[in-house]
């Protein structure tokens, strides 16, 4: 039997808190990055707790968006792309652990802490996306990658602006193709196991790329794409 | 070069073995293995590792023949592919050998050629007996000092002579003559009346 997991479940309340807790995690990190320079001109008396003040903030953003996912959240993510049946709830769940995987490969392409994500638009999108008849799970997904990449969910201001450089929205397509091919592949045993298969469905795009970013305009082509990239993850 | 734990999959070994994840843990555990047996100590790069596994798969697929009748042969070809890859994007590096190691011994004389070599042949082996229950009966070659030294030196010339000299290894007749073309049974079949037909009379 699957031992429950320790963190309750994504409520409507908590998904837009942790998309404002992004914000704040983002904020201090930035702020820490401008003001650094000024903290070195600071007295000493004042520069420690100014900057223990900007690391505590920084802790508890980071520590309130991550970590809440489990296996069973993960598998609830899984059955969402394979079209099974859902409703918001499930919905919702599989964007947390979309907004997981995305924080994790984004650290791994080293993209700026300013690329979020927001949970709320994701769940939209997968909300507003049913299940189609006769659709392969890595169609769904390919539609779904589609949907959120057009969606604005990913940018310095989710759901405000949509523009990223060409080499931006080039980590973040390999990046939303490796979470895709994580999510489509056979599960892993271990939360520390699926951690790795994330990393590995990331090096897989990464060695790909080029191939994963011709594919990434049209939703025929990456579904064969995510098709065989999760079945040799 | 003992195989044992290789077979880590619940599905076909031919098919775990074309998941990046089994590769992996595969190789993981011939370099625990290699190291124990050896002494050396390697280094391993997995992004390299990765990129190792995507051409090779990409090689494989290439030249995936159609035919049942060329599965078994495939096996030993698409070993030899692993080693071509594996000695050109060179994902291991030796970072210590036991002090007084005798050179003339190839796990010493190459340690990361002997452990892409060992990987090889055990992943080859493994497929053929598990699967194809043929059993794989290494040649002397592959303990022979002056076949590692013709190995090294003619794979950095051209790492397509891997998949030939793999084949030695493994006790199967190379095909030393463009090794990085799979002759499927029918176009070898072919090329031996070509051969035969253009055999000049002795008298």
């Amino acid at each position: 039997m699957r031992p429950p997991s320790p963190f309750p479940p994504a409520t409507a309340f908590q998904m837009p808190l942790r998309d404002a807790m992004r914000g704040v995690a983002t904020l201090a990190d930035l702020t820490e990055d401008m003001l650094e320079p000024v903290a070195n001109l600071l007295p000493e008396p004042l520069r420690r707790p100014f900057e223990g003040a900007l690391k505590a903030l920084d802790d508890a953003g980071h520590r309130f968006i991550s970590g809440a996912i489990g296996m069973a959240e993960i598998s609830v993510a899984s059955d969402v792309l394979m079209g099974k049946e859902g409703d918001g709830a499930r919905a919702e769940t599989c964007a947390m652990v979309l907004a997981f995987a995305w924080e994790r490969v984004r650290q791994a392409c080293d993209l700026p802490h300013h690329q979020m994500v927001s949970e709320t638009i994701l769940a939209a999108q997968l909300s507003g996306a049913p299940a189609i008849a006769g659709e392969t799970a890595a169609e769904r997904a390919a539609n779904l990658l589609s949907a959120i990449r057009t969606s604005g969910a990913i940018g310095r201001a989710p759901g405000v602006t949509r523009h990223h450089s060409p080499e931006e929205q080039r980590e973040i397509d390999t990046a939303l193709v490796a979470a895709m091919v994580w999510l489509l592949a056979i599960r892993g045993e271990t939360l520390e196991e699926e951690e790795r298969l994330l990393d590995l469905a990331l090096a897989l795009s990464r060695a790909l790329q080029a191939d994963v970013l011709t594919a990434v305009e049209e939703p025929g082509q990456l579904a064969r794409q995510l098709q065989q990239l999760s079945a040799h993850l | 070069m003992s195989s044992q734990d290789l077979s880590l999959a619940d599905q076909p070994l031919h098919k775990a073995a074309q998941r990046l994840r089994w590769f992996l843990g595969a190789f993981e555990g011939q370099v625990a293995r290699t190291e124990e047996e050896t002494g050396n100590r390697y280094a391993v790069d997995e992004d390299k590792l990765a990129a190792v596994f995507v051409d090779w798969l990409k090689a494989f697929n290439a030249q995936k023949p159609a035919s049942s009748d060329d599965k078994v042969a495939y096996v030993g070809f698409a070993a030899g592919l692993m080693l071509r890859t594996l000695v050109s994007q060179k994902p291991v590096a030796v970072e210590a050998s036991p002090e007084g190691a005798d050179q003339s011994n190839p796990a010493y004389f190459w340690p990361e050629g002997y452990l892409y070599v060992a990987f090889c042949l055990n992943v080859r082996g493994l497929v053929l007996e598990n699967e194809f229950h043929e059993i794989q009966h290494p040649g002397d070659a592959l303990t022979d000092p002056r076949t590692w030294w013709s190995f090294r030196e003619n794979v950095a010339n051209d790492p397509s002579l891997a998949i030939a000299f793999l084949d030695l290894f493994a006790g199967d007749a190379p095909e030393w003559e463009m090794p990085q073309i799979f002759r499927t049974g029918r176009v070898r079949a072919i090329a031996e009346r070509f051969f035969e037909a253009r055999e000049i009379p002795q008298d």
